[in-house]
């Protein structure tokens, strides 16, 4: 004999129990009044929220809604879209082979001083950041031509500048792979240094594999530039006016003391 | 050559970015979202507040959604939670308000008469549900509105599968109690 309990009665009538349990409760209600009402019971309760809570099923979702979730901004999304940008303008602006490291840079952007630094530049950055500007390095771009390497001494660094151009300012710039000696990890760095009126080398943008010692968590978390999608608007448009100059063009720049465009 | 390979990759990149299947498998749940959440408030202000809410914490904690599993089910969590925290601070409007005027309109109450009895069971079934615990209500919107499986209901909300039985049960007898008074509910067992 089947036990009617509450629960097995619902189940009945949610539809839950197997032919052979539903079976018994059909022919075990025929004699049992009480549990007939109770069957009843469970199924009103069903039908009376229905009734009354269905409404928002049938209806057109408010666009508003929608908007929300096509329009929600998050910050990993922008951090990925960011990353796209600079990796896709950091190989489209090279004249030699790019390194397939180039997909593994993430997360990092230090802004150098001057240029870009107005709301960006954070304390933090300075502290950690391969941002590499003045002395060694301002003079091995000043004279080295691109695909030659020169070291940075104080930091222990070898750089190698890759191309030149202008920026929509007349500034000459260089991007350059960077090689931390000392860490030994092998895994470049690129950046983009800039060349004041006053002759120095700032760099203005610099990506850093994540995989490197540069990165070590902490440096992760205070580097995100979270939904900085306007940074790297401002950045693209600011930088590279115009093509790569050619080995030839950049060989004369040098010569020339980058005096062209002071 | 090699350049032009990575720069391929570099556009696929960019283009697979354009669409999100995440969010649109999101907007395609928004329709039982909004009815789940409704059940939970009576207030239909609230149940699309509950589901804005819901939806943008989803999208930022996205990574934490494993692929496989049923988003559904998620999102009926996340609006759970965001609803008991909200309760807890009290914020939420009392059931029932101008929201009748969308069920008013559906051909069901088309008598003036049956507009009158609607509207009557409307208000006996939102006051009921208010008097429910958020617990009993969360196993009604999930089974007895959306037709969740007992079984898909407990790994919804990580509980056992007994639990939601008893609670269910428990909640449609005090349902039925407060719309209709006692004249329907004697114990079985």
């Amino acid at each position: 004999m089947i036990d009617l309990t509450d629960e097995k009665l619902m189940a009945y009538v949610d539809g839950e129990l197997d032919d052979l349990e539903t079976k018994e409760v059909r022919e075990a209600l025929c004699t049992n009044i009480e549990a007939q009402e109770r069957v009843e019971l469970f199924r009103e309760s069903t039908s009376l929220l229905q009734g009354v809570y269905d409404a928002p099923f049938h209806e057109e979702v408010p666009m508003h809604l929608i908007d929300g979730i096509t329009g929600f901004k998050n910050e990993e999304d922008s951090r990925l879209r960011f990353l796209d940008c600079i990796v896709s303008w950091l190989q489209a602006g090279s004249w030699q082979p790019v390194h397939a490291l180039a997909f593994s840079m993430i997360l990092m952007i230090g802004i150098g001083t001057g240029w870009f630094a107005a709301g960006l530049s954070r304390p933090e950055l300075t502290a950690y950041s391969p941002i590499f500007q003045g002395g060694d390095f301002s003079l091995g771009l000043e004279t080295t031509v691109s695909g030659m390497s020169f070291n940075v001494d104080g930091q222990h660094a070898r750089v190698t500048p890759i191309s030149t151009f202008l920026d929509k300012h007349g500034h000459y710039c260089r991007q350059y792979e960077v090689v931390q000696q000392e860490n030994g990890s092998g895994l470049p760095s690129h950046g983009v240094a800039c060349r004041t009126w006053a002759g120095d080398w700032l760099t203005r943008v610099s990506v850093v594999p994540e995989s490197s010692d540069f990165a070590s968590a902490e440096m992760k978390n205070s580097y995100i530039p979270a939904g900085d999608d306007e940074l790297a608007a401002t950045i693209f448009s600011n930088l590279m006016a115009a093509p790569p100059l050619t080995i030839e063009q950049e060989e004369d720049v040098i010569r020339g003391g980058w005096s062209s465009k002071k | 050559m090699m350049l032009n390979y990575y720069k391929l990759v570099v556009l696929i990149t960019l283009n697979t970015k354009e669409t999100d299947p995440f969010r649109t498998q999101m907007i395609d749940l928004l329709p039982r979202l909004r009815r789940f959440a409704y059940t939970l408030t009576s207030n239909r202000f609230d149940a699309d507040d509950l589901v804005q809410a819901a939806c943008e914490r989803a999208l930022a904690r996205k990574k934490q959604f494993k692929v496989g599993t049923r988003m559904d089910s998620w999102m009926f969590r996340i609006i759970h939670t965001l609803r008991i925290d909200a309760s807890r601070s009290s914020r939420s409007r009392t059931p029932h308000s101008s929201f009748n005027e969308e069920y008013d309109s559906r051909g069901a109450a088309n008598s003036e008469r049956n507009k009158i009895e609607a509207k009557m069971m409307l208000d006996n079934v939102t006051q009921a549900m208010a008097q429910l615990s958020e617990n009993d209500r969360v196993v009604m919107a999930l089974v007895c509105v959306d037709g969740m499986s007992y079984k898909e209901t407990a790994e919804t909300l990580d509980v056992p599968m007994g639990t939601v039985m008893s609670r269910l049960a428990r909640a449609r007898i005090k349902l039925n109690t407060l719309v209709h008074g006692n004249r329907k509910v004697k114990s079985v067992h």
